[in-house]
């Protein structure tokens, strides 16, 4: 049985990819965002993994907007980096870790879970904005799993917990000499259209960060329109928190969390360890 | 999908030679999809968050605001009803305000960070 040792919730903003290809990222207004982002990379490495699954969302950067799926899979060897419009950021290629992802694939289809298999893909800010900043110079290689939190319609936050928790026996039936860690990226509250644009809802925040560390599974009582009301329009993506945390192990724990609500975004981190 | 083409023809600027189609002629550009005259309307004018009500996602608009050098805060101040001035006034008053809810990194009890 592989091990998952951990787990990590923390958001994807672009302007964690804009502060730090500026590096400003010790400049007052971000050095407390960056300061977190460094403790919990320490600690993620820290727990000896040998591969991270990181369940995001892509912003149509790779998957195509005329054949969305709901669910999906990178097994490739590596993943490119998207060009969001502003030309690619200038990184390597991300490692990636096809013998695990083709295990997962294979058991999600087996368990229910109908997951879509990307081949070749790049990946986008969903990943990106974090990934530099915990899990630097590619140290370990990743396997990318992409949910969709953009276009109805959508699963449900109950069925993205159902999906980690299939996730976390189809990590657990592979090879028993591996070690590995999920990460779930987005949120938590932001919204970005309409006469609200930019408000923030710190309350709500603390609030999921609560149940999240403590009473993860009373999540799936809320609607993605329940998500939408509470943190904003774009905020839905905490999905992503919710199957890293349901795929961990039973009797996990929370290990250290982090909240910064600042400009347009509510910016969290939480740490997950296993038992 | 509403405003399935208005998205189509935003998120095909993650192409840089798209981009340059868009910026070298607009009209050409938009004629290359079958958009409404209203969506096309809307697009020339910059109206941004009638692109949102007409269908549009942020996420496809964002490769807009890159080809057309519009920050996604000014498309917000604009779907707000502010000038940046305002906009940038209210994200300084709302970090104060927010300030109070921060919770700076904390390990859990019985635990040892890193």
């Amino acid at each position: 049985m592989a091990e998952i040792l951990g787990g990590l919730g923390c958001s994807h903003a672009p302007s964690i990819a804009h502060v730090y290809d500026r590096k400003k990222t010790r400049e007052p207004e971000w050095q407390p965002l960056f300061d977190a982002f460094d403790r919990a990379q320490e600690w993620l490495m820290s727990l000896g993994v040998d591969a991270l699954v990181v369940i995001y969302n892509d912003h149509v950067d790779h998957y195509p907007l005329e054949s969305w799926p709901q669910f999906a899979i990178g097994v490739g060897e590596k993943f490119e980096i998207a060009d969001e419009g502003w030309l690619p950021r200038d990184f390597p290629p991300v490692p990636g870790h096809p013998d695990l992802a083709m295990h997962l694939a294979t058991e999600l289809v087996a368990s229910g879970v109908d997951i879509s298999v990307a081949y070749e893909q790049v990946v986008d800010h969903g990943i990106l904005s974090p990934l530099p900043v915990i899990n630097s110079g590619w140290a370990l290689p990743i396997v990318p799993i992409e949910f969709n939190v953009i276009f109805d319609p959508r699963p449900s936050p109950a069925r993205c917990w159902q999906f980690g928790q299939a996730l976390g026996e189809a990590i657990a039936s592979y090879d028993p000499a591996s070690k590995v860690a999920v990460v779930g990226t987005g949120g938590l509250s932001h919204q970005l259209t309409g006469p609200d644009f930019g408000r923030l809802c710190p309350e709500w925040d603390r609030e999921f960060l609560q149940l999240i560390q403590d009473d993860p599974e009373k999540l799936t009582a809320y609607s993605t329109a329940d998500f939408a009301r509470l943190g904003g329009e774009h905020s839905v993506e905490i999905v992503q928190w919710m199957a890293m945390r349901a795929a961990l192990p039973a009797g996990s724990s929370s290990e250290f969390v982090f909240y910064y609500p600042h400009q347009i975004m509510g910016y969290g981190i939480a740490g997950f360890r296993a038992p | 999908m509403r405003g399935y083409w208005l998205n189509k023809a935003f998120n095909e600027l993650r192409d840089p030679e798209a981009r340059r189609r868009w910026q070298s002629d607009l009209e050409a550009y938009l004629g290359e999809f079958p958009l409404s005259e209203r969506e096309r309307q809307l697009v020339r004018d910059g109206d941004w968050g009638g692109c949102i009500d007409a269908g549009a996602s942020v996420y496809t608009l964002t490769k807009v605001g890159a080809t057309t050098g519009v920050s996604l805060l000014q498309m917000g101040a604009q779907m707000r009803g502010q000038t940046m001035g305002q906009f940038t006034e209210f994200l300084a008053d709302q970090n104060e305000r927010m300030s109070r809810f921060a919770i700076p990194f904390t390990v859990k009890e019985g635990r040892t960070d890193g």
